[in-house]
């Protein structure tokens, strides 16, 4: 539809109201001065670029990654005198994609990702790219896409972030792409755990 | 030959100033935020009132903005005017409060609102204003942000569709709805605007 497009049985034409809706004054004070109580609300910006929800969401993402870590420590290939054949970790990084980028996306521009977070994100990458060789190529081919769509969806939701700063649906959305991808990096790790695994990493739950 | 005129340079010393405002807002001065509120208040409090047609509303909306702002400032990449991106966060707000509250409580306000509103302006015929804005007051929600944004604030359909999160053509939908209403609404009133 032409917003311009007259429409015949206006009583009155276009052209007059737009002239009469353009003389409308586009300020409007506010009654009162509204500074002093902004000004009392400003918060100080230690971390210039976090915002409160942001924290809660990356806080959020930091125990599902820690818990994540604390089984895939527990079940360290390395460590086991049975490793089956295949599984080790020196013939499994030599078969994953190099296409596989398992970085976090940021949340939004400017935000500074919290270190325990990225290093947790980082160590968990790393075990999941020796263990994605386990899985059959097709499924691995699966995986793969499915964690470039999700990357690919945090940057483009971040890039309209930066339009629209605070946005509750991009934010949620944002938040939701991380929990996705985490989701897909746990399955991950299910798929490829082996009975070796799970003999060791009951054994260590054991003890503990 | 065109030359540059003194709107012009006049202009460009104020998008400089306005851009040294927002560097030393992002990296902490509150003077200077301050400086950036007294220069966009009347704006951003202007469109949070005609789109929620409420007074206190408006001015808490406002004091939101601002203060997301402040938030959001260290982010702030100067691809669209300061002004634009202000508008954009207090459209946000204001829709984010609408979807928090119940319906009863976001349908229009009073007349003697819209009455109240040309009050606060500096409407150059308030009389006809206030014939103009009380029918603004009138229309759906919808609506109205969209006539606000465009026929109002000056934004092209996609700005608004971008700010309100609507395809382009729902906007201009809506500002045909709008526009039929409100001629309606004025031509039955005896009013010639």
């Amino acid at each position: 539809m032409n917003q311009d497009e007259a429409a015949p049985d206006l009583p009155m034409p276009n052209a007059a109201l737009d002239r009469a809706l353009a003389t409308l004054p586009q300020e409007i004070a506010p009654q009162r001065d509204l500074w002093a109580t902004i000004a009392g609300r400003l918060e100080p910006r230690p971390d210039p670029t976090v915002s409160r929800r942001g924290w809660l969401a990356l806080a959020a993402s930091v125990v599902c990654v820690g818990f994540l870590l604390l089984i895939v420590r527990l079940l360290q290939p390395s460590a086991v005198s049975g490793v089956p054949p295949g599984a080790t970790l020196g013939s499994t990084q030599s078969a994953v994609s190099p296409v596989l980028d398992l970085e976090a996306a940021p949340f939004g521009r400017g935000v500074v990702l919290d270190a325990a977070y990225v290093q947790a994100h980082r160590d968990l990458s790393a075990q999941l790219r020796s263990r994605l060789a386990r899985l059959p190529p097709q499924t691995r081919r699966t995986v793969e896409e499915n964690l470039a769509v999700m990357r690919h969806a945090a940057m483009q939701i971040n890039t309209a972030l930066e339009q629209q700063p605070g946005d509750p649906l991009l934010e949620e959305l944002l938040l939701k792409a991380y929990q996705d991808e985490l989701t897909v990096m746990s399955t991950v790790y299910e798929l490829t755990r082996t009975d070796a695994d799970a003999v060791l990493g009951n054994r260590r739950l054991e003890q503990l | 030959m065109t030359g540059t005129s003194d709107d012009d340079l006049q202009r460009a010393r104020q998008r400089l100033e306005e851009q040294r405002l927002v560097e030393a807002a992002a990296g902490g001065s509150t003077a200077a935020f301050e400086v950036l509120y007294r220069l966009h208040a009347g704006r951003v409090h202007g469109l949070c009132r005609r789109m929620t047609q409420h007074r206190e509303t408006a001015e808490d909306c406002t004091q939101d903005t601002f203060l997301q702002a402040w938030r959001a400032l260290p982010g702030f990449q100067n691809r669209s005017a300061f002004g634009t991106w202000l508008h954009t966060i207090a459209v946000n707000t204001v829709l984010a409060r609408r979807r928090r509250l119940a319906p009863h409580e976001t349908q229009t306000q009073s007349l003697d609102e819209a009455a109240s509103l040309i009050a606060d302006s500096a409407a150059h015929d308030p009389a006809a204003a206030r014939d103009l804005e009380s029918a603004i007051a009138t229309l759906p929600p919808g609506a109205r942000d969209v006539l606000v944004l465009v026929a109002i604030y000056g934004y092209a359909h996609e700005e608004a569709a971008r700010m309100l999160g609507i395809a382009v053509g729902t906007s201009k939908a809506q500002l045909h709805r709008a526009r039929h209403l409100l001629a309606t609404r004025l031509a039955y009133e005896g009013v010639s605007a």
